[in-house]
């Protein structure tokens, strides 16, 4: 599993190190991969942080890839408090590795 | 000695802060519903109940309670209107091979997605700072 996000290495490093997680995150702080995704949400609501109330974050989104490098599952959130359900995940990869 | 105009503007003060509280649990717990209406509806009370502190000739209290009900119930109902998500379709199709990137991971390397090629892969986006 990748994650990853418009925050800086120092803020994902960071995240990693506090929440005790062993996935690789990866560090889009120019969101060229998100504008790659076309995933970038323009004013969104942040909390400063020294960089302003509202700025461009991402769109949340999961993909799920195969070994050939295809497309799978993917999906794309509607709302940004929601997030794709691990139910949904979970049974996208196991219909992906039935098949 | 606390009036109506003190009591109504610290109620709204309470009103949004207590709104505010609620709305941010929810967020943490990914349960926040599409339309927060009933969350707007509570910051347009607090709103309410400011002017109507105002109306009353409140003392200070009344006024510093009123004008917190206004910038706080003030930002939320900015915040709810204008950042919500663009109508924008993902740049990847099911089927179709992944857009290939490269990008940063949290030791500071460079990684590109297709190191990975030979193994499944869930690609996650995170929404960035709260």
């Amino acid at each position: 599993m990748v994650t990853i996000s418009p925050d800086t290495v120092g803020e994902t490093a960071t995240m990693k190190r506090k929440h005790g997680i062993g996935m690789r995150m990866l560090s889009d702080e120019s969101l060229a991969v998100t504008d790659l995704y076309n995933l970038r949400h323009d004013n969104a609501l942040a909390t400063g942080g020294g960089r302003g109330f509202f700025r461009p974050l991402a769109i949340p989104a999961t993909i799920l890839i195969d070994r050939d490098g295809i497309v799978r599952w993917l999906f794309r959130s509607v709302d940004f408090r929601v997030r794709s359900n691990p139910d949904d995940v979970l049974d996208a990869a196991q219909s992906y590795i039935r098949s | 000695m606390l009036d109506y105009g003190g009591i109504t503007g610290l109620a709204g003060l309470a009103t949004t802060l207590a709104n505010l509280w609620i709305y941010n649990l929810k967020v943490r717990e990914v349960r926040v519903p599409l339309r927060p209406y009933g969350h707007i509806l509570f910051m347009l009370l607090a709103i309410g109940l400011g002017v109507f502190s105002l109306l009353a000739n409140p003392g200070y209290l009344g006024i510093i309670g009123a004008t917190g009900a206004f910038i706080i119930a003030g930002f939320f109902l900015i915040g709810v209107t204008i950042s919500g998500l663009p109508e924008k379709k993902i740049a990847a199709e099911v089927g179709k091979p992944f857009p290939d990137f490269q990008a940063v991971d949290s030791n500071g390397r460079p990684f590109r997605l297709s190191h990975l090629r030979g193994e499944p892969v869930c690609l996650i986006f995170f929404r960035g700072w709260w």
